[in-house]
């Protein structure tokens, strides 16, 4: 077992440089206390502690924050934190306005007015509290069953995630509704179903020679990546390649900008796949082998599969066209995939047999010879078992160290050289004859083929039209992106993000750019798509992070439990996903009673604007026999709780933190100040109700409610002797670097090849599971891919563009009406999606929602710069103020997601006003991962006037006429000082 | 004796108003007032072959710590000053909060504190830089754009976040043609704009 550089010798190493920096030290204990976070008030004392940021929720930026007698009044970049370069930025720094804003909860609350009022909160105790809450829970269990109840999960606070499945044991129900899936699920999802799960987080730290990005804005967001780390990678790279309708704040340093039609980035990323293919730049060591291009599709084969099912979350009988052993003998191997061997002109084997190894307890790969081997060449490399402390990988496989060009404070990682055929040549195009074993003859296509085939249905001068991208700009970047500035290896992997997964084809999106990736070798690659940073720690109260108790049910054990998983009926592949239920099949649940009412919900840093259609979200909050929200704040989805708990800010509480993405660090989020009033932490909230419910909770039996101290040490045991032992390394030596910590995991590229891939985070590797390929089907990266054949048939095997229902192709008439596309969603610098709108140093740089409009489009419209203007589909319409702006293509505009305005009353504060998913159809969604049509739909555009404003008032106002705040100037932007007194109380 | 100021490598600013929270943090700007202010310079035309524009940038504005300052000539009572360092400093002590400095400011940078009667504005960190530190909107500039230096040392010696200088960190940029001051009406802005392939909008 490993435990990071935290021998028993280096902390003694560890323990003398404290004593020389004690002041250090101090700090560090001090931080670590148990029950006193910081230096007592009034001490005097200024102290700066190291910890790791949370304004955002989307990236582990390293800070100091400089406590002054117990108060935290400064937020810097950590220098040292070579994965953000101290990047720290508005909304890290406005967080001191946060910890300290007087309209934080301090104190469990419930309502004595109906809902749809100001709830007319009051103060309870914690007992009453969680009495409430049981008892809430208890009655829509017994009245509706558990499937009645929901949970709603963000990504606000990274402790927070319990919604993602910690309640499913208590509440028994199937239906998590979880932005997840708008926001980085899908593409989580596709990867699963063509590599691995969290496959697309792609290695920008590591300074790729051409920088992708495609669909969004991390310059300004921390998405995935540092601003700092994104800007400077985009001006060190040789070429950066924007992909995005608009021009983006980075983007207008692009070398290449493609700007698509929203929603067509499969044609564009088939059409680069076409000119790579066309010009011979295919990685074909790594395709041949690595990949399922050389296996063959008989068009009319029954689909069939193995006996013995493929585990993901759920198991899947796979049922595919792709030739196997079985089809051609009777004793044939169903999980031999064939291949056509140009040496031999004769078939050849595959064998995937691995994949049954998490379904059958009696099959062990590291005891089958031909496991996860090809007909005729040599076994792979066997692991011997010698643990995170040896590179393994380096010792067993030639290569040589990575040459990424790092800026100073990373570590390369060896890449190691991948194999080649010994004496096979599959081939890649072809129609070969076979003949079944029950004598029937066939015709047998490579994967390879069908899929060039399709990427030349979207050739660059075939897709122009539909991308709206010229051709030669396509064929340029392509070139550009596939020809190797370094013969070793290929240019990097894509940055793609959430944009491509909001027009209702989310998986096919995802799907073809990696496979852009995957063909130009940078599967695993330096600076290519390497996936989550694998170490076997992670934030508290993740999705499966606390271990919980041996002894609860969970309703995955339970198939009619899962069955009524709402959308599932329309979304086959959720049977195997089983993450999420269906947004919009929840909301129309809860305004239809179909198939079955929603009574109940917990929302942990949920939020009913994110997806779906707002209305509808509200409305089905709205008609709930009981819901509790546990937060920081009183928005409007925390005034539709019948009950509220009152969380804590990142500058309060502790949590290791790994990097989400491809940086390869871990750090730690250390407690600054101590926490206010009666505020809990998250997961301490949720054991709480786990005990007061009856029901054990931590992993071991004997101490079913662990401390927090005792979850910490748990949490962190594979990586250092205990929580507190990691404060003090921390706060003296910054953050760790995984490819050191990890070298098998993480600092070896290409883990494919090793075995390393397939192993999860959190086992240690044993020769039964460090196995090369893949976690799929065919234990290859599937440009076939055998799991969406299975649900959805061999029609969407490949990828394909799937234009959704409301375009102008498949809906021409309700463009006629709505002629405007409509973009949201862009990040905003000072904002995290809903977050922030009540910190003054937010709110006074950017008051109100900006709609982009092309000047030109505005002169026909007769809008100007600021004017407020109507936004209006056939679902609503909002109101955002119009940011003219040449960087917007004619007949696009890009409005602003998730506005609601603090300063407004009581239920509402005036989501009505300029909520954009107001405007979104609830009827469609993507296909397979349900993720709802929030980007790319139809709508007109047109002045807010006097005429056709309430009150005469073209700016938004409450219901009594008062206008929100629009501008810097308003006083009641200083009413959300910081108070710093009363926290005790 | 020395010229500190800032250089700003505006390919590198890309609008997310670090500066702005950085700089209130550490100098206890007023809700509503600023220091400084980020604002978007174009695009002014169409972009070209349908492809939406490129040509705009990001400019950081804050008070340009003048060689020959208007609001230090205007003041009737010195409280508007330039340091040897190069700065433009305000005593408060001797402020009326008459406000001839804010107008005659050409960039606009000044404001009267309501609650206190006298003007305000960027001190470049007079706080941090006499202690060899940064101004804070260099240290959080997420872009690196914002350096720090003394113009007597030439721009490549200005220093960034982490002890970085200009010269060896940022990316090449031709000393004629992509230099840059705010508009000069006489009063000899400090401030150093670099800004590459793109149309600097501003009057030299």
């Amino acid at each position: 077992m490993g435990s990071l550089n935290l021998s028993r010798r280096s902390f003694l190493k560890t323990a003398a440089a404290t004593a020389v920096a004690a002041n250090l030290a101090l700090n560090a204990e001090s931080a670590l206390a148990e029950t006193s976070h910081t230096a007592a008030d009034g001490a005097g004392e200024v102290k700066r502690i190291r910890s790791c940021c949370r304004g955002c929720g989307k990236m582990e930026c390293g800070v100091w924050v400089t406590v002054a007698n117990g108060r935290a009044v400064k937020i810097e970049g950590d220098e040292t934190a070579p994965h953000t370069m101290g990047s720290c930025c508005n909304k890290s720094v406005s967080s001191l306005q946060a910890c300290y804003h007087p309209d934080r909860l301090y104190h469990p609350m419930k309502r004595t007015n109906p809902k749809g009022e100001d709830p007319g909160w009051v103060r309870i105790s914690w007992d009453e509290a969680l009495d409430i809450i049981v008892a809430g829970v208890q009655q829509v269990k017994d009245k509706y069953g558990g499937q009645s109840l929901f949970t709603m999960g963000g990504t606000g606070r990274i402790w927070s995630m319990s919604p993602y499945n910690g309640y499913d044991s208590w509440f028994m129900t199937p239906n998590n509704v979880v932005a997840w899936q708008v926001c980085k699920g899908p593409r989580h999802f596709a990867s699963a179903l063509t590599s691995e799960f969290n496959h697309s987080w792609s290695a920008t730290v590591e300074r790729p020679p051409v920088f992708t990005i495609w669909a969004s804005t991390p310059e300004g967001s921390n998405y995935d990546e540092a601003g700092r780390s994104v800007v400077d990678e985009a001006m060190q790279a040789q070429t950066f390649i924007s992909v995005d309708p608009r021009t983006t704040n980075l983007g207008k340093e692009a070398d290449i900008h493609l700007a698509l039609k929203g929603g067509t980035d499969t044609p564009l990323a088939l059409a680069m796949c076409h000119v790579i293919i066309e010009n011979d730049l295919v990685d074909w060591k790594f395709v041949k082998r690595w990949t399922n291009a050389c296996f063959l599709v008989v068009d009319d084969k029954e689909p069939s599969g193995p006996p013995i099912p493929h585990t993901y979350n759920a198991t899947t009988m796979v049922k595919t066209k792709l030739l196997t052993q079985a089809d051609l003998q009777e004793d044939g191997s169903p999980w031999k995939y064939m291949v056509w061997d140009k040496a031999s002109n004769s078939l050849k084997w595959f064998n995937a047999s691995a994949d049954q190894a998490k379904a059958n307890p009696d099959y062990d790969p590291a005891t089958d010879p031909e496991c996860g081997i090809w007909e005729g060449e040599k076994p792979y490399k066997r692991y011997d078992g010698s643990g995170f402390e040896e590179h393994w990988s380096k010792e067993n496989f030639p290569g040589q160290w990575g040459e990424a060009n790092v800026r100073e404070g990373h570590m390369q990682a060896w890449s190691p050289e991948l194999d080649d055929f010994e004496s096979i040549d599959p081939a890649t195009e072809g129609a070969f004859e076979v003949t079944f074993a029950d004598g029937t003859k066939h015709t047998a296509i490579p994967v390879w083929q069908k899929f060039a085939e399709r990427c030349a249905e979207y050739a660059p001068e075939k897709s122009e039209s539909i991308t709206g991208v010229p051709a030669e700009k396509v064929t340029e970047a392509a070139l550009v992106y596939g020809t190797r500035v370094d013969p070793r290896w290929g240019n990097g992997g894509i940055m793609y993000q959430l944009a491509v997964e909001h027009h209702g084809n989310a998986i096919m999106n995802c799907r073809a750019i990696e496979l852009l990736t995957a063909i130009t070798g940078n599967t695993d690659g330096p600076g290519g798509q390497r996936g989550s940073t694998k170490i076997d720690v992670t934030y508290m109260g993740s999705f499966d992070s606390l271990p919980q108790s041996p002894l609860l049910d969970n309703p995955k054990f339970h198939p009619e439990i899962m069955e009524k998983q709402l959308g599932r009926d329309t979304h086959p592949l959720f049977a195997w996903w089983t993450n999420w239920a269906n947004a919009n099949t929840v909301w129309e649940a809860g305004v239809t009673g179909e198939p079955y009412p929603v009574k109940g919900c917990v929302c942990q840093s949920g939020d009913f604007l994110n997806m779906g259609n707002t209305t509808m979200a509200w409305d089905t909050l709205a008609q709930l026999d009981f819901m509790f929200d546990i937060d920081l704040w009183h928005h409007p989805t925390a005034e539709m709780a019948d009950v509220l708990l009152p969380a804590q800010h990142w500058l309060e509480v502790p949590s290791p933190r790994q990097s989400q993405g491809s940086s390869g660090a871990l750090g730690l989020c250390v407690p600054c100040v101590e926490p206010p009033a009666d505020t809990r932490y998250d997961p301490q909230i949720v054991e709480d109700l786990y005990e007061r419910a009856g029901l054990p909770w931590g992993w071991d039996e004997d101490n079913p409610y662990p401390t927090m101290e005792e979850i910490l040490d748990h949490t962190v045991r594979k990586v250092g002797p205990s929580w507190k032992e990691l404060v003090e390394e921390f706060q003296e030596n910054g953050w760790w670097d995984v490819k050191k910590l990890r070298p098998d995991d993480w600092g070896t590229y290409y883990r494919f090849q090793t075995g390393f891939m397939k192993k999860s985070m959190a086992e240690d590797p044993t020769p039964s599971n460090v196995i090369p390929g893949f976690n799929t089907p065919t234990m290859k990266q599937e440009i076939w891919c055998t799991i969406m054949e299975t649900y959805h048939g061999a029609e969407d095997a490949l990828p394909d563009y799937r234009p959704h229902p409301d375009t102008i192709d498949k809906n021409p008439e309700l463009w006629k009406e709505y002629p405007v596309h409509c973009l949201t969603g862009r990040r905003i610098p000072v904002y995290f999606h809903s977050e922030h709108r009540q910190l003054p140093w937010c709110r006074e740089v950017w008051p109100v929602p900006r709609v982009e409009i092309n000047p030109d489009d505005a002169a026909d419209w007769g809008i100007e710069q600021g004017d407020w203007v109507w936004i209006e589909s056939p679902h609503g319409k909002i109101r955002q103020t119009a940011d003219l702006y040449y960087g917007i293509p004619r007949g696009v505009i890009n409005a602003e997601h998730m506005w609601w305005y603090p300063e407004m009353p009581a239920p509402e504060h005036g989501w009505r006003l300029s909520a954009v998913n107001q405007l979104v159809n609830n009827d469609i969604d993507d296909p397979h991962c349900g993720a709802s049509v929030v980007r790319g739909y139809p709508v007109k555009v047109y002045k807010a006037t006097p005429e056709n404003s309430p009150f005469g008032n073209p700016c938004p106002c409450s219901d009594d006429g008062v206008e929100i705040i629009h501008d810097a100037s308003d006083p009641r932007l200083k009413d959300w000082a910081p108070v710093y007194e009363g926290r005790d109380q | 004796m020395a010229r500190y100021a800032l250089a700003i490598d505006c390919n590198r600013c890309v609008g997310c108003m670090a500066c702005n929270g950085a700089c209130k943090m550490v100098n206890n700007v007023p809700i509503g007032s600023f220091w400084n202010k980020v604002l978007r310079i174009g695009p002014n035309e169409p972009g070209q072959d349908e492809v939406p524009s490129h040509d705009f940038y990001f400019l950081p504005v804050q008070c340009q710590h003048c060689e020959n300052p208007e609001c230090v000539k205007v003041c009737p009572t010195g409280a508007s000053h330039r340091l040897p360092d190069g700065t433009v400093q305000i005593d408060k002590g001797k402020c009326i909060g008459c406000q001839f400095c804010a107008m005659s400011c050409p960039y606009g940078v000044r404001y009267l504190n309501e609650e206190e009667r006298v003007v305000e504005k960027c001190t470049l960190c007079e706080q941090q830089i006499a202690q060899g530190e940064l101004p804070q909107c260099v240290t959080n500039c997420v872009g690196m754009a914002k350096w720090f230096g003394d113009l007597d040392e030439g721009i490549e010696s200005f220093r960034g976040p982490c002890g970085e200088t200009m010269g060896d960190f940022c990316e090449p940029f031709d000393g004629e043609h992509d230099v840059h001051t705010l508009t000069d009406v006489g009063n000899r802005p400090s401030f150093l704009y670099i800004l590459r392939d793109h149309t600097w909008q501003g009057k030299e």
